[in-house]
This record gives structure tokens, sequence and C-alpha cells, in this order.
């Protein structure tokens, strides 16, 4: 056991219930570091559930996860989450560590079509939709986590722009653990080597 | 015929309505300063009317007389040392009262017990009248240092309360951003905290101040604090100095307007900062 747990994220009987809502039920599964992987499954059936507990952010009522501690998790959140005092740009800056940060921040959102200077200068307020998601994925790019966890990361992008960022997300995530969950499988996930249906446990 | 008229009517009035539109106006700064003259004015003579009915001047003394008094005092070295004396212990209570306050907030929202052990000494300050604190304190303090503690206790429940308020609605979703990413304490404050108390903490600074000035003139009157604008109204009082008594409070008035706008400004600068693109390194 433990040692695939030093080479895989290991979810070991994980429950979750809202109040009398059972939203997982006894789910265990690994991904080994390194792999990519897609979580398929209805609307509500506990993906993002699934991915926050992962992430550290909601616990299990019980269960474990492992192979995550001393781990840099980029997370792409369902919503965008983008800071609204903050440009694109400064969006994207905020989680690089370190080198030239304003260089790095611009070069991803160039690659995803906001490199222009307005773009790069633009609140979230004044970005479309599709924009913001990009600015999002940037982001989590951008932070160059060694997991990546994915929540319906192209969800309103148009088809070109889905493509483009299909494409990047490939590039930066080379090499790294990718776990992607959505209702609806994109081309993001066409070339991942393991794929996972989940159901609602009630259901 | 008639249908054939129409149009031509209709469009000759129009242009006469676009002319009508275009006939020059005053400017709207103008139009506001001599309707708030127009008002005063109307105050005034409401002043002299009631001045005439009473006819005892050290009962209540006319626009004309106070207006007198007022410019007799200002070049005078005591009108000058007590404005900025009083004004200057005010400031200090405010300023030292937000920022008492800012971080008993900051503590408290991070740690409950401190926000417990706070919650009856903000209701206590704010259910008790100012009298009642400054007859207690002059008992405890010199008399030119209750002013200054009446001011901070003016404004610190209010920016105390204020900036919980703001804190507490800082957007969770945005919380997880910072905890994913591994935000520092100083990115935290200045994306999520900052931001999301600026809007609260800058009403709380607004109103506070003029409690704090009146509240801190008050304090001056009932410890007859040396050098100060109080002490001027409390001696005009006891020699039934009735228009003196006017005057020092029309500069009460102004003082105030003048710490309004002051404030204002400064709040609004404030914002303005904070809301500069946060990029740097
Ligand atoms: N914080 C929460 N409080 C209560 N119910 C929740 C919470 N988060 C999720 N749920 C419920 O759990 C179920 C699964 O939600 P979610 O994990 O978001 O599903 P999915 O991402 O697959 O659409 C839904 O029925 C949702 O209403
Ligand atoms: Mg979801």
């Amino acid at each position: 056991m433990s040692e695939i747990e030093n080479k895989a994220i290991v979810l070991n009987g994980l429950t979750k219930s809202y109040g009398e809502k059972r939203v997982l039920d006894n789910f265990s599964a690994s991904f080994p570091y390194g792999s990519k992987t897609v979580i398929k499954g209805v609307s509500g059936c506990g993906k993002t559930t699934l991915l926050r507990i992962i992430a550290g952010l909601t616990l299990p009522d019980s269960g474990t996860v492992t192979g995550t501690a001393d781990k840099k998790i980029s997370v792409l959140f369902q919503e965008d989450r983008l800071f609204p005092t903050l440009t694109a740009l400064g969006n994207v800056a905020a989680v690089i560590q370190d080198g030239n940060r304003k260089k790095i921040a611009a070069d991803i959102l160039g690659m995803l079509g906001l490199g222009d200077k307005k773009d790069l200068d633009s609140y979230p307020s004044q970005l479309s939709g599709g924009m913001k998601r990009r600015c999002a994925i940037a982001r989590a790019l951008a932070y160059d986590g060694d997991i990546v966890l994915l929540d319906e990361a192209l969800k309103g992008l148009d088809r070109d722009n889905a493509e483009k960022c299909a494409q990047v997300i490939r590039t930066f995530t080379e090499n790294k653990t990718v776990i992607s969950v959505t209702h609806l499988a994109t081309s993001l996930e066409d070339d991942f080597e393991n794929t996972l249906i989940m159901t609602s446990p009630e259901i | 015929m008639r249908l054939t008229d129409k149009p031509n009517g209709a469009g000759s009035q129009a242009q006469t309505l676009t002319k009508n539109g275009k006939t020059p106006r005053l400017p709207k700064p103008v139009i506001a300063v001599i309707s708030a003259a127009a008002t005063f004015a109307v105050w005034i003579i409401i002043w002299q009317i009631a001045y005439a009915n009473i006819g005892v001047s050290f009962i209540f003394p006319s626009p004309y007389q106070v207006l007198v008094e007022l410019f007799r005092l200002i070049p005078e070295k005591k009108f000058i040392i007590s404005v900025t004396g009083s004004m200057l212990r005010v400031i200090c209570g405010y300023l030292t009262g937000i920022a008492v306050a800012l971080a008993a907030a900051f503590a408290s929202h991070f740690f409950l017990p401190l926000k417990i052990f706070f919650s009856p000494f903000v209701k206590v300050v704010r259910a008790t009248p100012a009298a009642s604190f400054i007859l207690i304190c002059v008992l405890w303090m010199p008399s030119n240092a209750v002013p200054v503690f009446i001011a901070f206790l003016m404004v610190f429940p209010i920016v105390y309360e204020n900036t919980l308020t703001g804190l507490s609605e800082t957007s969770v979703n945005l919380r997880e951003v910072a905890a994913v990413y591994r935000f520092s304490r100083i990115k935290k404050l200045t994306l999520l905290y900052i931001p999301s108390i600026a809007p609260y903490f800058a009403s709380a600074c607004t109103t506070s101040l003029g409690l704090a000035w009146k509240a801190g003139i008050s304090a001056e009157v009932l410890c007859v604090t040396r050098d100060s604008v109080g002490y001027y109204i409390y001696i005009s009082k006891q020699y039934f100095e009735t228009a003196q008594l006017f005057a020092w409070t029309v500069a009460i008035i102004v003082v105030s307007v003048l710490l309004e706008f002051a404030i204002k400004k400064s709040v609004a600068a404030l914002q303005r900062a904070v809301r500069r693109k946060y990029v740097g390194n």
C-alpha cells in the first residue's frame, strides 16, 4: 500500500454527506503521479465535491486522501473566481512565485488569446465570460502545480477557444498529475489515459 | 389637405423645441451656488424675524450681532489657539480610535474570544451618552485629555463594527483561491481583506469624525479645558455673552464642514490607492 502511496494520489473510502444527502459513498480511486484522468458524471453527482476533497478544501466525513501533502496543487475552480481588484495580468501574476512574473503571466495569457495590452489591463468586470474563463485557466497553469485539478475546464468557451485552451493545457501539464472532472467530455480529455464514470450513490 | 399639412406642422414644432432646448442656461455649479445662497438667505431672514419677536439680545442675538462678534473674535490670538487646540485634540483621539479599532477588529475577526470580549464594551459605549463618560473621565484624567479620550470613544465602536462587517463579507470563494495558491499574509490583506472592508471603513471614518468633533467640544465645555473652543463657549454662557456663544458655535460648524470635506477627500484618495493595480513584486 505505502509503495503506491509514494507514487500516486490515493483516495480511500471517501464518504461525504450534506445533511441527509449522501454525495460520496465509500469512494476509492488512485491516480498515479504523471497520469491524466477524466472523471465524468451527470451534474450533481459529486464531482466538484470530490475535487474539493482532493484539494483539501472540504473534509470528508470519513476516508482518507494520501499523496497530496507535499505537492503543489493548481485548482481550476468550476467558477472563474478572479480577483475583481486585479487586472487579467494581475490575477495571473499574483500566483507566480518567482521570476519575471508579469512577463510569464503575459506570455501565458497571450497563448490563450488574451495577449493584447487592452485585455491584459482589463479588470474581470470588463471581460466577457469566455475571456474570464481563459484568464482563470491561465492562472491555474501559471501556478505550475505538480497536481492539476480541473473542474469543467472549458466551460462556456466557443469551439475555437476551447481547442486553443485544450492545446495550452496539454503543453503546460505534460508529466503532471491531472484530474479533470466534467459532465461533458471535451477535446481536452481525448488523450487522457484514464476515465472514471461517477454515479450518484442514491440513484 | 390637412394630412399633408400635419407633418410640416409637426416638423416646425420639433424645431422650435430643439431651439428652446438650446437657449443658453446657467451652468449647473452657478445654479447650485445661487440656490444655496437663496436657502441661506431665507434662514437668515427667519432668524432675524425670530430675533425681532424675542427682542432680548442676551437671550437670542440677531444674525448681525453674531457676525460682528465673530469678526471681532477671528483676529484674536485666543481664537486661533483654541480652534487649533480643539482640532488637534479631536483629531488625535480620532486617529487613535481608528487605529485601535482597526487592529481590534482584525484581531476579533480571527480570534473569536476577543470578539466576544469586545462585544459588551462596544454595545455599552454606543448606548451611553457622551456626557456620562465626560463627567466620569474628568475624575480620572486631566481636563485636556478628556476630549481626546471622548473622541476616541466615539470613533472606536463605529470603526470597529464596520470593519468587522467588512471582514465578515470577504468572499469565501476568493479565500479558497488564496488558500490554494498559498498567498502570503500581505497578499491576502491587499486582495481579500482591504477591498472588502474599504467601503465600510470609509463610511465609518466619515460619520465618526463629525461625532468625535461634537463630543470633543462637549467634553471641553464640561471639563472647562484650557485653550479650547469649549472653554470659551462655557465662559460666554457664564457671562451671558450669548452673541459670543453663537459666534463660537458658528466657528464650530465651519470647522465641522471643513473637517468633513477633508475626510471625504482623504477617504476617496485612500480608496483610489486601494483600487490601483496590484501586480507588483
Ligand atoms: N456546500 C454544500 N452544501 C450543501 N450541499 C452541497 C454543497 N456542495 C455540494 N452540495 C450538493 O452535493 C451534490 C453534489 O454537488 P457537486 O459536487 O457540486 O456535484 P457536481 O460537481 O458533480 O455537479 C449536489 O446535490 C449539491 O447540491
Ligand atoms: Mg461541479
